[in-house]
């Protein structure tokens, strides 16, 4: 495997290859390729693929638009990016967010050339989460990369994942198969919408066909 | 790179969350959203389809072995009689009726079950029964088990056994509910048919409900003197009510003088109606006469009677020339008297050449025909003839219809009348003959209905069955049941009906989102992407080790 795949991020994420090869150009619009963009990738409940999805997203923009792309988690309550990657989870966001580690530090190579990695850090950050930091972090965050990607905790059970609604550019909804209902969708596109930020769509992950094609042809 | 700007968090009303989105679109379930559980419940279906079928055998086992014996009766078409003299009755037909009525009377399997024994018939199945000495304790433990299972509904009897009304009544019942008679298509013949678990009182049971079939086929609807008596006291009361309606309306025929009541009315509406038709024609037809004279009338007053013509000029034949035709025939016939005796230098003959010629010449200067003139000549009016003669033929024809409407009018009153009062007639005429119908066909069904009792009567004392074995009553030799067959399709099919709408269900009242198609229905927007399910996720992270961390790091 290690011989097939450039980098250990790429090799973690190979069982959704195809994800990672198409899900970056639903992200770009015709003419905002020079603007910097902040994408929250966010879902209704923990466990629904958020950190996956969000890390196919990174891995796409950066293989094929040639940017710098940084993969920011602000999932305190259940973070792993690092324990993917088999990276130290200190120091991270919730470290930046309390003063207590430089961007420097915080940012962890992956292998993908132009994509950086923020992992959540050491502890919970609630406290910082509603203070004029989180601006400032993530001002300083979008200052480094062309694309900054946000993993978010879910909206639903997590009320301080829609304090972060109002500093990203568009949202995307992670929803998994099965397991999200009609109306937690609903009511997570409600919170997004009062926010005011672009609701860009939703990805359905651990999606499992139930039935024939010539049956059903969507599925 | 851009120089970003954090915009002001914007703060968020607390009922903003709950502001609402555009309602999905609501339409009706698709038959996707119950075939598709479906087809993802196929382990449960089919787990409950092989729990259904293992219910069908454990409930089949519940039930002991049957067997049905079978026996067949016909209904005899035809009959015949003879008691003490009386003579010869054929051809009885049903009056019986109702079949099925005698057969499923309580009274009947009730003697039955007394005939058969209401013990024998109660006594539930017991496999321990049969056991022998020899047989293994199994088999001995598991009949046992069976006979407490196939009699733990046991009837206990309360008084004296033999006399015990309620078990008669319960043998009855049971008699009666495993007993099917069936009549056989299109034919008078009925099967019977006991299953019990006991084969000799099968054949017992049938046989002598046979029996009993036919003993109260005798007994059945016996009527007794009695009823014979008001039946003929009722016959001769309806017989005589029949005499004096028809009495009455021979009466008010009479009256009326309306024997053949139907006929006379169409005769006199026919003649009403004919007559009026005459004198409606008659009448056109003077009124045409009349109009047509009158227009005559008035040509007349401007038409001559006599008209001056003028004749055309005309040849007439001259008279000189005949004549002159005349004379030359006559010199031309002294020409050759005078040449018959002289020479033609004669005098004579000469003299004669000359008045020819002279004769010719004047026959040639005249002319043959001279032209009289016409003139003018006075003659009647052709036109005035003719407006004449037709003036006396409307004027006959005139006199000829006012003869004949002065004839005919005085004539319709009376057949007015006379169709009035048959009229009249109708409703007494209805009413009496109904009466005397009515009266007529209830003295018949009386009579109908006394014969009937009569002939029933001969053939009690005859103590001849009209129902006749076509089968005796068979002892089965194989076990008719339980169809173990089908107790497991009915569970197989229970089975999976149960699972089928437990899945249609559970796929109805299902809210998550499975496919592409649910999201988009809940958001009303396009999927920006799938993740397809992997079990891989574990062992790539694993082979994910094997790539070293230097290589991240010369990327950064």
């Amino acid at each position: 495997m290690s011989d097939i795949h450039n980098s250990r991020m790429e090799a973690v994420f190979a069982p959704a290859q195809g994800t990672i090869d198409h899900l970056w150009s639903s992200l770009v619009r015709k003419g905002e390729f020079d603007d910097t963009k902040r994408i929250l990738f966010t879902s209704c409940f923990h466990d629904e693929g958020t950190t996956t999805v969000a890390s196919c997203a990174a891995i796409g923009l950066a293989r094929h638009l040639f940017k710098q792309v940084m993969l920011v988690e602000t999932n305190f309550f259940q973070p792993a990016l690092a324990e993917y990657m088999g990276l130290p989870h200190e120091p991270g966001f919730s470290d930046l967010i309390r003063g207590e580690a430089t961007l420097e530090e915080a940012f962890r190579p992956s292998g993908v050339p132009g994509l950086r990695l923020v992992p959540a850090g050491s502890g919970e950050a609630k406290g910082f989460l509603g203070s004029s930091r989180l601006q400032v972090i993530l001002h300083r965050l979008a200052n480094e990369c062309e694309h900054l990607v946000i993993d978010a905790p879910p909206l639903l059970t997590s009320p301080e994942a829609r304090l972060l609604l109002p500093f990203v550019d568009e949202v995307i909804l992670v929803t998994r198969a099965r397991r999200t209902t009609h109306q937690d969708i609903q009511r997570a596109v409600r919170i997004i919408d009062a926010s005011g930020t672009t609701f860009l769509g939703a990805v359905l992950n651990h999606y499992r066909r139930e039935a024939p094609t010539w049956l059903v042809p969507e599925g | 790179m851009s120089d970003y700007t954090p915009p002001p968090p914007q703060a968020m009303a607390p009922d903003a969350a709950n502001a609402a989105l555009p309602a999905p679109e609501k339409g009706g379930p698709d038959i996707m959203t119950y075939v598709i559980p479906v087809l993802r419940s196929w382990l449960m279906i089919s787990v409950l389809a092989g729990l259904g079928a293992v219910g069908g055998v454990l409930f089949s086992l519940t039930k002991p072995n049957e067997y049905t014996s079978i026996g067949k009766l016909q209904v005899g078409q035809r009959m015949a009689v003879q008691v003490e003299g009386t003579q010869e009755i054929n051809n009885i037909g049903h009056y019986m009726g109702n079949w099925e009525q005698l057969f499923a009377n309580p009274e009947l399997s009730e003697r039955v079950a007394e005939i058969v024994g209401p013990h024998e018939v109660l006594t539930p199945y017991d496999p321990a029964a049969s056991d022998k000495p020899g047989t293994n304790e199994l088999t001995r433990t598991m009949h046992e088990w069976q006979s407490w299972w196939f009699g733990r509904n046991r009837i206990t009897p309360s008084g004296p056994v033999e006399t015990s009304k309620g078990i008669i009544e319960a043998a009855g019942r049971v008699i009666r509910a495993n007993i099917s008679t069936v009549q056989i298509r299109n034919t008078q013949v009925f099967q019977f048919a006991y299953t019990s678990h006991d084969k000799e009182l099968a054949q017992r049971v049938v046989k002598t409900f046979m029996e009993m079939c036919k003993k109260r086929e005798l007994e059945w609807n016996k009527p007794g003197e009695e009823e014979l008596r008001v039946l003929t006291q009722e016959r001769d009361e309806k017989k005589a009510a029949a005499d004096v309606a028809k009495q009455a309306l021979f009466d008010y025929y009479e009256k009326h003088n309306i024997h053949d009541y139907e006929q006379q009315v169409a005769n006199a509406l026919g003649s009403e109606q004919e007559l009026r038709n005459q004198i409606h024609e008659l009448e056109a037809d003077l009124r045409f006469a009349e109009r047509q004279l009158a227009l005559v009338d008035e040509e007349l007053k401007t038409t001559e009677p006599l008209i001056n013509i003028e004749l055309p000029d005309r040849p007439i034949e001259n008279l000189d020339y005949g004549d002159l035709r005349r004379k030359r025939s006559f010199r031309e016939q002294a020409l050759e008297n005078a040449r018959e005796g002289h020479t033609e230098e004669s005098e004579k003959v000469q003299r004669a050449i000359a008045k020819l010629a002279e004769t010719q010449k004047l026959l040639d200067e005249t002319p043959r025909w001279i032209i009289e003139e016409g003139g003018v000549q006075e003659m009647p009016n052709p036109t005035y003839t003719n407006l004449r003669s037709r003036q006396q033929k409307y004027q006959d024809e005139i006199r000829e219809h006012t003869a004949r409407l002065e004839e005919r009018r005085p004539r319709l009153p009376a057949l007015v009348d006379r169709a009035e009062e048959l009229r009249s007639c109708k409703e007494t005429v209805r009413t009496l003959r109904e009466e005397q119908e009515y009266t007529s066909r209830a003295s018949n069904v009386i009579s109908a209905a006394l014969e009937r009792g009569r002939i029933h009567n001969l053939i009690q004392v005859a103590g001849i069955s009209r129902l006749r074995d076509v089968q005796a009553a068979s002892l089965p030799l194989q076990k008719s049941g339980p169809k173990r067959l089908k107790f497991v399709l009915a569970g197989l099919a229970a089975g999976l009906a149960a699972g089928v709408g437990i899945a249609a269900v559970r796929g109805l009242l299902d809210r998550t989102i499975r496919r592409p198609k649910d999201l988009e229905d809940a958001l009303g927007v396009k999927v920006l992407g799938v993740v397809p399910y992997s079990s891989g996720w574990k062992r790539a992270r694993r082979n994910a080790q094997d790539v070293p961390n230097d290589r991240m790091a010369t990327h950064v």
